[in-house]
């Protein structure tokens, strides 16, 4: 019976949406919040059914398809309103609809006496309902529908309080920078339709008929699309050079940091590559253009993220960086590993982007670390997840960080498409990230507390509706990542081994022997202790250090703290080089054109003197003439315009008789 | 004696009540009198309708078609007369003789 | 089916094809525009026995229920509501008139004579059964989509209907447009100065 009713996943949050929308404003915000949470979580549990289902179905057979209706029929070329159900988007729904409800939950609290409260949860149901549509789809062309809604509602959600004009722009950002991915994508999939109908005579955006006739396409022709649907993955998923919109976007609501950071958004683009994995494992070549811009994201982001200052900045950059982890899993082939450290990224974000959010609740507003410390003691559970989250996400062994980044180094380590320059880069990465996130915690939390006497006199720990969802997702958090526990530990990969069926186009990451693996997992390992052991020497024990290191390293430091001017590049040259074209233009238009027409009027003016008197007396008057006929002619044509409508109606009947008549004799 | 209905007399009842709508429509002075006559006409293609689907439709898909132009006229004089009377409020009239203001 | 059953069929047929153009005549033709509305009480009911005449016993009670039960309420509203009943001359000008009955008899002259020399398809006489329970499948089956679409419709017109009327009431309410005997007052003032 799921089966069929797999169309309700996406459609309940949308019906919330709607209601919200519409009538929200007049229902008492108890209701508001009931309708939007509850029509998330009912998505969830119609998720984890549909999840049972699958699993008790045998392992090759698991994938079934709800087809609503043929949105588009034009002759063999079919697209339905279809919904596909298989490991890869069961994890997805998994991840969206869970993930979306605790943070739903956790909105309750945190937008408690916000004015525009209903469109807030209608907003956000409309984006877990895209989200949903873009990861059920069965075609590429529906997919996109979800693409585009889900860049719609981020607009939306990131400047919801649009009063301030900061917010106002970073929504118009993250909108425009996306839509520069879109077209990469659009370009992609239309090209790989084409190619593929012109050579075939197939023409189909279905997943499955593209999976069995991929073989037809020219290996060039796959490569181009891979790297195109790739650039479009780089705007949703914040990758280099795309991912300025995503730190601006903090400008929204925290928990909508969270939902776009942890369970929407950005997990679209891997979620695309790894539903793309047919086609990519055709194109070596655009493999290898993903995994090293995923490393060299990874690792920049990194560096960033150490030397801000604002808490959600932190945790943005952060993001960038782990997404970065994803497109090596990806980009290496194994699929996966990135859409394993997809859903633990999913939950140790969610976790600190909502520990976050109650950390600013509690500030009354404040996000600089600087103007923190000392937290734990007045915001017990909110620290206690924060850490957790924070342990999962440095990859401490044991927690759900751990198993996924590893899973993806040492792929990335063993993998033809992958090597050591961006192991290395991996590992790096992990040092920086364990780094800052230890000097995230020990200046939120610990050390003395800096805010002003007014500020700390007001703090509190977050309503239950907001430190419930902190202590589900820090359970999750924590264990989440041993369903994915490699095979170097005497257990099967459970996790790997469900998304098998999806991956099984023929590819197969070779195998490594085990000293390497536990080699390798020792070496990531110990970067996470040595990032954790550094900031804690660093921000805990010598806490002159970090200023002293930022006077004698200034220039460096200045780089870091601007995010290496990459946006005042993009203003400055690619925006500014289309101004300045603008102005090239203009000139060429001023100088060149119009000196060009200028030069032709002098001499048509003196021409024109000779014509004028030519025209005066011979050709006004003719023309005179006739204006005289036309007038004296409209002025008894003009009597026909009676102005009753009875009468143009019997001109019209006379009309059609005479036409009529034409036909019958 | 007479000889069995075809589809042409029909027809032709159909055709003359939908001539004598059009004599209405076209001159009659007063707004509501001129709806009548289209009313006449809907209502001479609505016979049409269901004698197509009488004689020569093997289901009753004319008669659905019917029904749903009877509920579109309906629709159709509760417009028009919302116009007509708005238009009366306004120019106090509803002699058509006198709605010239789109005279040439 | 007998001989006689056609002669009674033809014999009502010839009956309401009486009432039909007789009174529809009057509609058009009568002066007092209250007697014309009267008329086309006459007109649809005889539009609703060919219905049933023609087996189409739903099409006929729609008929009955809509075209005369609102419809013709309709406009009889709309007749109390806008006009003077006995004060103006309800036809055109001679000009109109002579052009009206022209077009009127050109567009009788080409419908019967694009259909009386056609050989029409006739499939044989149907058995005339029950048609409310298929037209109820159907209009729930193959023609849901346009049912749904005539109820928006239908909404649609009621809404627009009610904000036609509403605005004019805001616009003129100093004229007392709520009162039509106010208004009806105001209307013969008006007539007396010309």
């Amino acid at each position: 019976m799921i089966e069929h009713m797999i169309w309700m996943i996406p459609v309940l949050p949308l019906t919330g949406a709607i209601i919200n929308l519409l009538i929200g404003k007049r229902l008492p915000r108890r209701v508001v919040d009931s309708i939007a949470v509850g029509s998330i979580s009912l998505s969830f549990v119609l998720a984890v059914t549909a999840y049972f289902h699958l699993i008790s179905l045998p392992a090759d057979q698991r994938q079934f398809t709800d087809t609503v209706y043929t949105w588009i029929g034009l002759g063999s070329f079919q697209v339905n309103l279809a919904f596909l159900i298989d490991p890869l988007s069961a994890v997805m729904i998994l991840i969206v609809s869970g993930v979306g409800s605790v943070i739903h939950l956790y909105s309750v609290g945190y937008m408690h006496g916000d004015k525009r409260y209903s469109r807030y949860f209608a907003f956000l149901n409309l984006f877990a309902f895209a989200m949903l549509l873009l990861v059920l789809s069965s075609s590429i062309l529906l997919m996109f529908v979800g693409w585009e809604g889900v860049g719609l509602c981020s607009y939306l959600l990131i400047g919801f309080w649009f009063e301030k004009i900061e917010n106002a722009r970073a929504g118009m950002k993250a909108f425009v920078v996306n839509r520069i991915g879109d077209f990469g994508f659009i370009a992609g999939f239309l090209l790989l339709f084409t190619t593929l109908g012109v050579k075939t005579g197939i023409w189909s955006l279905d997943f499955s008929v593209l999976k069995s006739n991929i073989a037809l396409v020219p290996v060039a022709v796959l490569t181009a699309t891979g790297i195109m649907l790739f650039v479009g993955a780089t705007g949703k998923s914040a990758q280099i050079p795309l991912y300025v919109w995503l730190p601006d976007a903090m400008a929204g609501p925290t928990p909508v940091s969270a939902l776009i950071h942890a369970a929407t958004m950005v997990t679209a683009g891997v979620y695309m590559i790894a539903r793309m994995n047919f086609l990519y494992v055709l194109a070596p070549d655009a493999l290898r253009v993903i995994a090293i811009v995923g490393a060299l994201t990874a690792f920049f982001a990194a560096t960033i993220g150490l030397v801000q200052n604002d808490i959600k900045k932190v945790l943005a950059y952060s993001t960038v960086s782990q997404l970065g982890y994803m497109f090596i899993g990806v980009g290496v082939g194994a699929f996966s590993a990135g859409i394993f450290h997809l859903m633990t990224h999913a939950f140790f974000k969610a976790l600190l982007f909502l520990g976050s959010g109650s950390v600013i609740h509690a500030m009354s507003g404040e996000q600089d670390i600087r103007k923190m410390g000392g937290l734990a003691k007045k915001l017990p559970v909110t620290t206690a997840t924060f850490i957790i989250a924070t342990l999962a996400i440095t990859g401490v062994p044991g927690f759900a960080g751990f198993f996924s980044k590893d899973d993806i180094l040492y792929n990335a380590y063993v993998s033809p498409y992958g090597g050591t320059f961006i192991w290395l880069l991996g590992v790096l990465g992990a040092v920086l990230t364990a780094f800052y996130m230890t000097r995230l915690v020990l200046l939120t939390f610990y050390g003395k507390p800096r805010m002003d006497h007014h500020t700390a006199e007001h703090i509190h720990e977050s309503p239950k509706t907001m430190t419930v969802p902190l202590l589900i997702l820090a359970v999750l958090s924590a264990a989440g990542g041993y369903i994915g526990m490699p095979e170097v530990f005497g257990v099967h990969n459970v996790f790997a081994q469900f998304l098998a069926p999806v991956f099984n186009s023929g590819f197969a990451v070779p195998e490594g022997s085990h000293t390497l693996e536990w080699t390798l997992m020792g070496v990531s390992v110990l970067a996470a202790f040595s990032g954790i052991g550094g900031a804690y020497y660093f921000y805990a024990v010598n806490t002159e250090l970090p200023a002293r290191m930022a006077q004698s390293f200034r220039t460096a430091y200045a780089w870091l703290l601007n995010k290496y001017y990459v946006d005042e590049f993009y203003l400055k040259y690619i925006v500014g080089g289309v101004l300045k074209l603008n102005t090239i233009l203009s000139l060429f238009d001023a100088r060149i054109i119009d000196g060009a027409v200028n030069g032709a009027a002098k001499l048509g003016k003196k021409l024109s003197d000779f014509d004028g008197a030519f025209d005066r007396i011979v050709v006004d008057g003719a023309v005179n003439a006739v204006g005289d006929g036309v007038v004296s002619a409209g002025g008894v044509l003009r009597k026909i315009q009676t102005g009753l409508v009875q009468n143009y109606l019997i001109f019209a009947i006379l009309g059609l008789a005479l036409l009529l008549s034409f036909v019958l004799l | 004696m007479l000889s069995p209905i075809s589809l042409q007399d029909y027809l032709i009842l159909s055709g003359l009540l939908f001539s004598i709508g059009v004599f209405g429509v076209l001159t009659r002075k007063n707004a509501i009198a001129v709806l009548m006559g289209v009313e006449l006409m809907l209502n001479a293609a609505n016979i049409n309708l269901v004698a197509f689907s009488k004689f020569i439709d093997r289901g009753i898909q004319g008669q659905i078609f019917a029904l749903f132009s009877i509920v579109i006229a309906a629709a159709e004089v509760a417009v028009a007369l919302a116009i007509v009377i708005a238009v009366y409020k306004t120019t106090r009239t509803i002699d058509l003789d006198k709605e010239d203001s789109m005279k040439g | 089916m007998s001989v006689t059953s056609y002669t009674i069929q033809a014999v009502f047929f010839y009956l309401f094809s009486a009432v039909i153009i007789g009174s529809a005549l009057m509609v058009v033709l009568l002066r007092n525009i209250v007697r014309s509305a009267f008329a086309l009480f006459f007109t649809l009911s005889g539009v609703a026995g060919i219905y049933i005449l023609l087996g189409a016993d739903f099409v006929g009670v729609t008929q009955v229920l809509i075209y005369i039960g609102g419809v013709l309420i309709l406009i009889v509203f709309g007749v109390m509501l806008t006009h003077n009943v006995y004060s103006v001359d309800i036809f055109n000008k001679l000009g109109t008139l002579v052009m009206g009955t022209i077009s009127a008899i050109v567009t009788f002259t080409i419908i019967y004579y694009s259909v009386k020399p056609v050989n029409w398809l006739f499939i044989g006489f149907k058995p005339d059964l029950p048609t409310a329970r298929p037209i109820g499948t159907q209009l729930m089956g193959t023609f849901l989509l346009p049912f749904e679409l005539a109820s928006i419709l239908l909404v649609l017109a009621m809404v627009g209907a009610a904000y036609l009327i509403r605005s004019e009431v805001r616009g003129t309410s100093q004229a007392g447009a709520g009162d039509p005997g106010n208004e009806q007052r105001q209307d013969t003032a008006g007539k007396k100065v010309h």
